[in-house]
């Protein structure tokens, strides 16, 4: 299948302050392919600040879904149970690796999957439409860049408390397991980990906050992708973020630009 | 890298999340008479001063962390010497030490306080994580039900409603704060509350995210060793 889409995209992982300050690694994670039929695939995961290993596990996530898509050899065909279906098998073979080569230094008996716990927001799209496959917190955001309203959430799952959240390694993961899809009236996909959601997102996470959204955004698309992504790294790391959080921060967008007005 | 910003880009917490802090502190009389060399209230005091310097150097947690302050003494008596606040607005109270320790009923008056805040939050729909009750006390319990409210806070653990942190100094009776949580008890060093304090301070700024229904997973204790 030929295209005529052209995706303009592009992510960013930063540690966290307080993980910089400690020397902890980055536990949030992303990747994205977009293929030459026109199809995105991109991920957004961000590891368990709980347990060591969860950066491991994030960025294996994250690969192996996007992996997993990006060789699917058609993706028009397949209709959402069956995408369903794929991510699924893929989490937990993904597991299923890391449990069976985390043995340096272990016996396998003390590595539990918990140890590589990890959130997980993905899309995959055209430009007919896409889906999310959204596994706790963190968003996705489908929106039309000249007009905000009625972008299409998936929201972060949390429970009560906004610091426990839902993980692929739960042994009940898939009950979790959140699909939201989008049409053909958006031209732009923004993935986000909680180190983001409180700048990115409205309260509630009802609505992308317009004021930090779009300028973005309409940066990005403009900039040279080394510049942009230089300039992106300065915004998500600046002093004045301290006060919002510590946390990691992982921001993936993509974007169909508009043809220039003749 | 340089340092330009993506212009126009407007930064605020549309969140507000908040982390509910409780301090419960005991100011009977035998906190100011421990035959230490310094006496115990003194170093409670000069910690909590050192807690709210800690709590507003620090952007996160200043912004995050609310605190709210019981102390119990005299005949008895509980009382909030500090209602909740911002830690960036926290203002270190001083403990006075005198009378008995009704450890019972103010554990009772910090679950009230933490649920009463809950439904504040929920109806400003602002995002919070599990609350934290610090326990400090150099005795032990002298109401007559303090083990029926020793018990409700096992169960408000259990029903997920609050973390409890039982702290004693080296006098504590450790048996007794062993009821108050599922968690051990943590014997203070040497009257470490400096270090406590500032302990405190980091994991509340961490942003440790964990499972549900799992502990969360804190900084190693430089001030203390856990009472089994």
């Amino acid at each position: 299948m030929t295209t005529d889409i052209h995706w303009k995209a592009g992510g960013i992982s930063v540690a966290g302050f307080a993980h910089e300050e400690d020397d902890i690694p980055c536990q949030d994670a992303h990747a994205f392919k977009i293929r030459d039929d026109g199809w995105l695939v991109a991920a957004v995961a961000d590891g368990a600040g709980s347990v060591a290993k969860s950066h491991i596990g994030a960025q294996a996530y994250v690969s192996a879904v996007v992996g997993r898509f990006a060789a699917e050899p058609d993706l028009s065909a397949m209709t959402e149970e069956a995408m369903v279906g794929s991510f699924i098998d893929e989490i937990n073979s993904t597991t299923q690796i890391l449990l069976d080569t985390d043995v340096a230094g272990a016996t396998l008996s003390d590595v539990s999957r918990s140890e590589f716990a990890a959130t997980i927001v993905m899309v995959v799209g055209h430009a007919d439409g896409g889906t999310f496959f959204h596994v706790g917190d963190g968003a996705g955001v489908a929106l039309k860049l000249k007009n905000f309203a009625d972008a299409v959430i998936s929201k972060p799952q949390n429970g009560e408390y906004a610091n426990e959240t839902y993980f692929v390694t739960m042994d009940d993961w898939e009950d979790h397991l959140r699909i939201t899809s989008f049409d053909n009236t958006f031209d732009t996909v923004v993935l986000m980990s909680d180190g983001v959601t409180p700048m990115a997102m409205t309260k509630g996470c009802e609505a992308p906050f317009p004021s930090f959204v779009r300028p973005v955004i309409e940066y990005l698309l403009k900039a040279d992708p080394e510049v942009g992504q230089t300039t992106l790294h300065n915004t998500l790391t600046q002093d004045k973020i301290r006060a919002i959080t510590g946390d990691d921060k992982t921001l993936f967008w993509a974007s169909q630009p508009s043809p220039p007005e003749t | 890298m340089g340092e330009d910003f993506i212009p126009d880009v407007v930064l605020t917490d549309n969140t507000s999340q908040r982390l509910p802090c409780v301090l419960v502190l005991d100011g009977s009389a035998s906190m100011a008479d421990n035959g230490a060399e310094t006496d115990a209230i003194r170093e409670l005091n000069n910690g909590l001063k050192v807690l709210e310097q800690e709590l507003k150097n620090d952007d996160t947690a200043a912004q995050r962390v609310q605190l709210l302050v019981i102390r119990l003494g005299d005949d008895d008596q509980v009382q909030v010497i500090s209602d909740w606040t911002d830690a960036m607005d926290f203002s270190a109270p001083s403990i006075a030490a005198n009378g008995r320790m009704p450890l019972g009923a103010a554990m009772r008056l910090a679950l009230d306080k933490i649920e009463d805040q809950k439904d504040n939050y929920r109806s400003h729909d602002i995002l919070y994580n599990r609350p934290w009750v610090f326990v400090i006390t150099d005795g032990e319990p002298t109401d007559l039900d303090w083990e029926d409210a020793a018990a409700d806070c096992r169960q408000a653990e259990d029903d997920d409603k609050v973390v409890i942190f039982p702290i004693g100094t080296a006098g504590a009776n450790f048996e007794a704060l062993k009821l108050f949580s599922n968690r051990s008890p943590v014997k203070l060093d040497s009257l470490k509350f400096r270090e406590l304090f500032v302990w405190l301070s980091r994991s509340a700024s961490s942003g440790s995210k964990a499972a549900q229904d799992t502990q969360l997973q804190l900084p190693a204790l430089d001030w203390g060793t856990v009472s089994t």
